[in-house]
Order: C-alpha cells, then structure tokens, then sequence
C-alpha cells in the first residue's frame, strides 16, 4: 500500500479552488508559475500540475509534467541506420516541483518527484516516451537529481534525464 | 557589489573587438549585477577564450536564450548539433541501472 500521500492530505489536479496566492517555496520562479500560470497551461493543455492538499487547504506542494518533444533534426541519417525518424521523439519533461517553506523537512519533495515519476511509469504502457527530463534551477537542485540518479542532457546545463527503458527497468526491481 | 558594465563593441582604448560577432551594430546596454567572485570568475573565463567580457557573456547568453525562448514557445527541446547526437546515442544504449537509479525504483515503487 502506497505511503503517499500521507495522512491528511490529498494529491490532487490543480483546479481554481486551490488556494495558490500564500504558496511560497523560497523560490520565487517556482511560486510565480504556481500562482499565475499552471492552472492557465492546463486549461490550453500544455502541461498538468498536481497539487498536494494539506486537510484545511493549503498546497504543500506541486508538480508540473509536461509533454515536450525532442528535436533530433541536425543528427545525421546514417546514425539512425539508414532512416531518420519522420518525428521527433516525445519526451515526458517534469517542468516544475516546489514545496512550500512550512511544509519542509517532511520528504515532500523527495516524495512529490517520486510520484512525478510514478505517473511517467503509469501513462508509459498508453502514452509512450523516449526519457524523463527534469528541468533544474539551481545547483541544489541539480545536486538532487543527480543523487537519484539522473544524468546531465549533453549541451543543456541545466537538464537532467532518465531514459525510458531504464525507468521502467528500476520500477520493475 | 560590482558591475561588470558591457558596454558594447568597444574597449577602454576605444579599438573595436567585436571580432567574429560583427552581426548588427550594438548600440543597446545591459547592465548586469553580480557579485565579486561571479564577475572575477566570468572575466577569467572571459579571457581564457581571447574575448571581451562583453564578447564572452554575448556568445554564451545569447544563444541560450533563443534556445530557452524557443523551448518555451514550441514545447521542443533543441540542442545543438554535438548534443543531440550525444544524447540520441546515450539514449539508444542506456547502461545498466547505477546504485542510484535502482534507489530510485524502490522510492518510485513506495509511492506508487
């Protein structure tokens, strides 16, 4: 049985009736985007956030995954074997994760990146995906995906991966 | 806190050294605040590779930023031509889970 989310709180899809003005992560990048721009991506269907609901209300946390695709026009023919792909391959990209101040030193975010990633395991089999690539903005954060393994995109400083096959590899144990 | 000034195309002497980023005329400033060990580090950069720090900071943010500008608004990754090669390739031969990545799994399968 899943220990998260944990007691008292619900992990939910951000709608308009999530109180999202008082979040504050210490990040200012990660609280603008949940305050004024998720729910506005999710109605073009851009990118979906879930929230993490505390019982009286207030978000301890979110992520925002998205699909993006990765361009692979400038890689020659001969390295696909021949034929280049006529598309360019879908990749599942985990744009946003922040926990509020209040609610640190819970393992939320450890544990909201985990889910983020559970979800890329649970659409993979319907929705397919080359890698999971996480954007991050600061050194901490990429110290922190790095400790869980990821690896650094080559020529994008500030992006990290996982490819596909060893994500379900990992999960499957 | 000090300023590293970019005032563009020219030096102290006036010579112009915008040698091989001769595009456009630059004749907008940005003026960018950073603290000392920042700016020390970015001249030092800056005159590893034989430029201006004007040069230096134009050819490393400029590019990065079309690409980030264009990443936002097309939902596409674009990366240059080494990397995609190198990330296609990595992508291709995945190597066997690291300690860290099989950490993962189990905290991936906790909270599934």
């Amino acid at each position: 049985m899943a220990d998260f989310p944990p007691q008292g709180y619900t992990l939910e899809l951000l709608t308009s009736t999530h109180r999202r003005k008082g979040f504050a992560s210490g990040d200012g990048r990660v609280d603008q985007w949940l305050i004024h721009k998720a729910l506005g991506a999710m109605k073009k269907n851009t990118s979906t956030t879930r929230v993490l609901v505390r019982d009286d209300g207030a978000i301890a946390g979110y992520y925002t995954l998205a699909n993006t695709t990765l361009d692979l026009s400038l890689v020659p023919a001969a390295l696909f074997g021949g034929t280049s792909p006529n598309r360019a391959p879908p990749v599942l990209t985990l744009a946003w994760l922040g926990v509020d101040a209040r609610f640190t030193g819970l393992g939320f975010g450890t544990r909201l990146f985990a889910r983020a990633l559970a979800d890329g395991v649970q659409v993979y089999d319907l929705v397919r995906f080359v890698a999971v690539i996480v954007d991050a903005l600061t050194d901490d954060n990429i110290a922190f995906y790095q400790r869980h393994g990821f690896v650094a995109v080559p020529g994008a400083a500030n992006k990290l991966y996982l490819p596909a096959s060893t994500l379900l590899k990992i999960v499957a144990g | 806190m000090a300023n590293a000034r970019t005032k563009p195309g020219t030096r102290k002497s006036g010579r112009v050294t915008s040698r091989g980023l001769k595009a456009a005329f630059k004749d907008a400033n940005l003026l960018v605040r950073f603290d000392r060990d920042a700016k020390a580090l970015v001249q030092r950069a800056a005159s590893l590779r034989g430029l201006t720090v004007s040069d230096y900071v134009r050819s490393r943010i400029v590019p990065m930023a079309r690409q980030e500008v264009d990443e936002a608004s097309t939902g596409v990754l674009r990366l240059p031509k080494d990397a995609q090669i190198a990330f296609w390739q990595a992508l291709q031969r995945p190597p066997a889970p690291t300690k860290a990545q099989r950490a993962l799994g189990k905290l991936i399968r906790s909270v599934l």
